[in-house]
């Protein structure tokens, strides 16, 4: 891998401290799944070539069954190892950011997410801002995946709905579903022993808040469950209580 | 595609910088009684050369998205120099950027290092067969508009049924056959159908037909 920045999502010195948050974590998970590319994936795929072969040689020679056994589970170890590492770059790794418009990005994760669940995904994308700020499209992204995860986890149904579009000076999101619902949270104030349980809630919230943006959640049981994301594209200057760089 | 018999093996160049995947690989290939390697490069500056001298001694060229001098870079300049070689991309990263890239660059195929090695053997094997081998996923964005290509208006009738020869998995050569033209002429018809069309290569022209195809 020649590329040092595959992310392409390193922040400029002069974007917001908010803004800087969002790239800066995405460009560390970059490098991260930059060194399970580079040395576990390949490492495990070569492998598990090299004991294919040996085991269709062990069959044409007949070995003996408690070897063939063990080889085969050998094989199914490392194919493990393998589908685990599929998921984690696929969950972590982020897309190109910068050269990416909203829209690509969203569909792609879309693609992603029905390839992966199983699920449809009815997508809707009405005047969605190509030109987004990089920060912005980092969030959408991270919400809705979470999102769709949660729908797909928890909602009990195999459609999903997402819906992007944008209104002047602000882009929206909403991802919903028509399954089993459940009774929104007060994220404003978490009681300790349900904060485990909300922490993907948390984290869509906070990413929006970083960026001025409003996070809603309505829901009820049996009533189906949708997210509501408003970001505004220009956020002001001096709106955020992180500590600017010296 | 360049295969003039059924019975011949399928030749395969791999292109990876990880000596390990494509001794692996090479290994695995070399058991198959219906293909064989015929060459392995470590960069996309590589393989073109070796296209460029040799596409017609390659069936399909199994190229890693992420080696130097880019895969998917690679593949876009095989089908912008009209290379006869098909593609299958091999990469670690299944999401859906990826196949969004393999599909948009004009790949056949898409086969993934973090599944089972043997399934990059069958989607060799059926790549090419001349099917298009991707995520059911992403075969179903693409036909359902996830591209957007011209109007079917602007083709002639003869342009027409080279494309549907085209979408059946037809080589140049049994095109030529089947509508007792030369392969220069089939060649001349398909940059006229991709210029018509606005798409790049083989597999989008495919898309084009087919999601066309559903829409009737």
């Amino acid at each position: 891998m020649v590329d040092n920045n595959p992310s392409g999502v390193i922040a400029k010195t002069s974007a917001l401290p908010s803004h800087r948050i969002l790239s800066v974590a995405e460009e560390e998970l970059a490098r991260i799944v930059l060194d399970i590319h580079d040395g576990p994936v390949q490492y495990l795929f070569s492998a598990l070539s090299l004991l294919t072969g040996v085991q269709n040689d062990l069959a044409e020679r007949g070995a003996p069954p408690d070897i063939t056994a063990r080889l085969a589970q050998v094989g199914m170890l490392l194919e493990s190892s393998l589908y685990e590492i599929k998921y984690f770059l696929g969950t972590f790794r982020p897309p190109e950011f910068r050269q990416r418009s909203l829209s690509s990005i969203v569909e792609g994760l879309v693609i992603q997410h029905e390839e992966w669940t199983g699920a449809t995904v009815h997508l809707e994308m009405d005047a969605a801002p190509e030109d987004a700020p990089l920060a912005v499209k980092i969030a959408l992204y991270r919400v809705l995946q979470e999102a769709l995860s949660n729908a797909n986890r928890h909602a009990g149904v195999a459609e999903h709905y997402v819906r992007l579009w944008g209104e002047p000076g602000k882009v929206c999101l909403e991802v919903a579903d028509n399954g089993r619902g459940f009774e929104p949270p007060d994220l404003e104030n978490p009681i300790e022993s349900s904060h485990a349980d909300h922490i993907g809630l948390l984290g869509m919230r906070d990413r929006v808040a970083l960026l001025n943006g409003v996070f809603r959640i309505e829901s009820s049981p049996g009533q189906g469950a949708k997210i509501l994301v408003t970001i505004p594209l220009d956020p002001p200057e001096k709106s955020f209580s992180v500590a600017d760089e010296p | 595609m360049n295969r003039s018999s059924c019975d011949r093996r399928i030749r395969v160049v791999l292109a990876d910088d990880h000596a390990l995947v494509t001794e692996g690989l090479r290994s695995l290939i070399d058991r198959q009684p219906d293909m064989e390697v015929v060459q392995i490069v470590q960069n996309g500056r590589e393989l073109l050369d070796f296209l460029e001298r040799a596409a017609s001694a390659v069936d399909v060229a199994v190229v890693d998205a992420q080696m130097p001098s880019n895969g998917l870079d690679a593949l876009a300049e095989i089908r912008r120099r009209e290379l006869p070689v098909r593609v299958l991309i091999l990469t670690a990263f299944g999401d859906g950027e990826s196949m969004q890239k393999a599909l948009h660059y004009g790949a056949e195929g898409f086969a993934l290092k973090t599944e089972s090695p043997t399934q990059t053997i069958e989607a060799i094997r059926q790549v090419a067969q001349g099917r298009l081998v991707f995520p059911r996923a992403a075969q179903r964005w693409m036909m359902s508009g996830g591209r957007r290509p011209g109007e079917a208006s602007a083709l002639s009738q003869r342009e027409l049924e080279v494309l549907e020869k085209l979408a059946q998995g037809s080589t140049n050569a049994e095109i030529a056959a089947a509508l007792s033209v030369s392969e220069n002429t089939v060649r001349f018809h398909l940059k006229n159908i991709y210029e018509k069309l606005g798409v790049a290569n083989r597999t989008e022209a495919v898309a084009w037909f087919l999601r066309r195809g559903a829409a009737r």
